[in-house]
């Protein structure tokens, strides 16, 4: 009776797990052969080649792939250095029973809506560079979007990954039992002491794990830096879509789209491990 | 908790830190949302005839021209009509999908258990693009692609993640004392799980169902890879007005367009769906 139970169990797995194993497994088959010239879904002939391996490392790559991992890592280290005190002052006011719906609203919105919306005050003529303007504090105004240094890129991000990390990052801090509190404040430590000794210590992992989360959007980000970003670098998602339909390099397209996805599997690693910590020794 | 009575009276410091906290919040709150939708908003009313330029900080004359224009002359109503179709399928197919397994997963004991929680990212371990473009090679090659099923099919990948985890995570909170008792009062099987599951799932199938739609409305590698041009969704709209034919404010209606749904969706999940599923969901494994 015990191993029919059991084989119950794993055909129930079939249809949410086996969806994602067969399409995942498929795609990545797809990546990896393409990449070694096995595959072409046009004529389907093949012959195993390392040309895009060898071709790949090109100038262009090494500046997409700085691009990208300079705009990821900033914006995610500015996003939560914006939410972690804002969490920690909005789990403080009465008003967050409307503030919290609305703070999501830029996670809840298309990240080619936040594009336009951060795109549209930081332009040429935008809102920013007008009022510093107006206020003299510029001369002339600032060029920030398509600048080769991504400033508009992180913006947008930072502005759709903070409602985001909020989400973790407050309910996180909520999550944190008051009378664990109370005790501390019995025993004689001042509000900064429980911040210090319990609040942070019990939801930097929480943190750990918004941020790493954060980076793997940020890096295989495509509308957003295509929209807002500059034409020289691209980012790495925007390079390997030129490779494969501007310049039709299937072959190289595939060994970008190897090593992208090797880098977001390590922080995907990253982040289950981090997740098991915080679900075994955090709480 | 019941709140407590101070008896000395708060110092002026006290009040003002009371008073700045709220004020220092709301401020940011009005930076971050209220300013860029209000930007958007009166980019999409101004009047082609009295261009809105430096240094005038409010423009001079307002008209919905451009609103008119864009239902009129550009497909976003075709547009809207494919989305909706595409998220409709994606949700139904996802959550049929994810039911099951998150049964297995959250109340058998299967040895492997974590295994299948960490299977169930693998999507995430993909990146977008890169899942578009092989994906869809593959859907071309199987004439599913420029179509509503190829891209459902290809959005149902993306979104199953965060809706398996919501529903784990629903599941594995029924508490086993309640479901004993129905059993001890002699509840079949069926009579169990309509009683007992189906009550204490159906929050958390509802905020999946809303993030599985709203991740389908808002998707925009897979359906541009696939879909473009036969089918063209609101995202590959807007992208194609924030490409090389940057138009403002065309892309100001459009974006007011997409945010409608959205926001309409996510103050009925505050007010309807009480605990944080997001949270729960991702915050921990």
């Amino acid at each position: 009776m015990k191993k029919k139970k059991f084989e119950w169990g794993y055909l129930l797995l079939l249809p949410g797990l086996g969806y994602i194993g067969f399409f995942v497994i498929v795609s990545a088959y797809i990546m990896i052969a393409q990449s070694f010239g096995l595959y072409n879904a046009i004529t389907g002939e093949v012959s195993f080649t390392l040309e895009g391996w060898r071709n790949v490392f090109t100038k262009s790559f090494f500046d997409a792939l700085w691009f990208t991992l300079r705009t990821s890592v900033l914006s995610a280290l500015i996003s939560i250095v914006i939410t972690y005190p804002l969490a920690l002052l909005m789990q403080k006011t009465k008003a967050r029973k409307w503030l919290l719906p609305l703070i999501k609203i830029p996670y809840f919105v298309p990240g080619l809506v936040g594009s336009f919306l951060i795109v549209n005050l930081i332009d040429y003529h935008g809102l920013l560079n007008e009022v510093l303007l107006l206020l003299k504090i510029i001369s002339e105004p600032m060029r920030l979007r398509n600048d080769a240094n991504g400033i508009a890129v992180i913006a947008i991000h930072v502005w759709k990954n903070v409602p985001f990390m909020m989400i973790i990052m407050f309910s996180a801090i909520e999550g944190i039992r008051q009378d664990v509190k109370d005790c501390a404040r019995n025993l004689g430590a001042n509000s900064l002491q429980v911040l210090l000794h319990i609040t942070i210590p019990l939801t930097v992992s929480s943190a750990l794990v918004s941020v790493i989360l954060t980076f793997i959007r940020t890096f295989n980000d495509y509308a957003i830096s295509s929209t807002a970003g500059p034409m020289n670098p691209l980012s790495l998602s925007n390079l390997m879509k030129t490779t494969a339909y501007s310049y039709n390099d299937w072959v190289t397209a595939g060994c970008i789209g190897v090593l992208m996805t090797i880098v977001t599997v390590i922080f995907m690693v990253l982040y289950t491990v981090l997740g098991k910590y915080l679900q075994n020794g955090g709480k | 908790m019941k709140k407590k009575r101070t008896i000395r009276p708060r110092s002026l410091t006290k009040k003002l830190v009371s008073f700045m906290i709220p004020a220092g919040v709301g401020l940011i709150f009005l930076a971050w949302i209220v300013v860029p939708i209000g930007m958007a908003v009166l980019w999409s009313l101004v009047n082609p005839d009295y261009p809105w330029s430096y240094p005038q900080i409010f423009p001079t004359n307002l008209s919905t021209f451009h609103w008119e224009h864009v239902f009129k002359y550009t497909n976003i109503l075709g547009a809207i009509k494919n989305s909706l179709i595409v998220a409709t399928i994606t949700t139904v197919g996802c959550a049929a999908l994810a039911l099951p397994t998150a049964y297995a997963i959250g109340r058998r004991k299967l040895i492997g258990g974590e295994t299948f929680k960490i299977v169930m990212l693998l999507p995430m371990a993909m990146p977008g693009m890169a899942m578009a473009i092989f994906l869809g090679r593959l859907f071309s090659q199987w004439g599913l692609a420029n179509s509503y099923i190829g891209i459902a099919l290809a959005h149902i990948l993306c979104t199953l993640p965060l809706m398996l985890r919501i529903l784990t995570v629903s599941f594995e909170s029924v508490p086993q004392d309640i479901i004993d008792a129905a059993a001890n009062l002699g509840a079949k099987p069926w009579d169990r799980f309509k009683e007992v599951y189906v009550p204490m799932i159906v929050p958390g199938l509802i905020a999946g169902c809303i993030f599985t739609f709203i991740g389908s409305m808002e998707e925009f590698n897979l359906s541009f890879i696939i879909g473009a041009p036969a089918i063209q969704t609101v995202p590959t709209i807007l992208y194609s007005y924030l490409g090389y034919n940057f138009l403002r404010t065309n892309a100001s209606v459009v974006t007011l367009v997409m945010m409608v749904p959205n926001i309409i969706v996510l103050m009925l999940t505050e007010h309807f769906i009480k605990t944080e599923y997001l949270g729960a969901a991702l915050g921990k494994m």
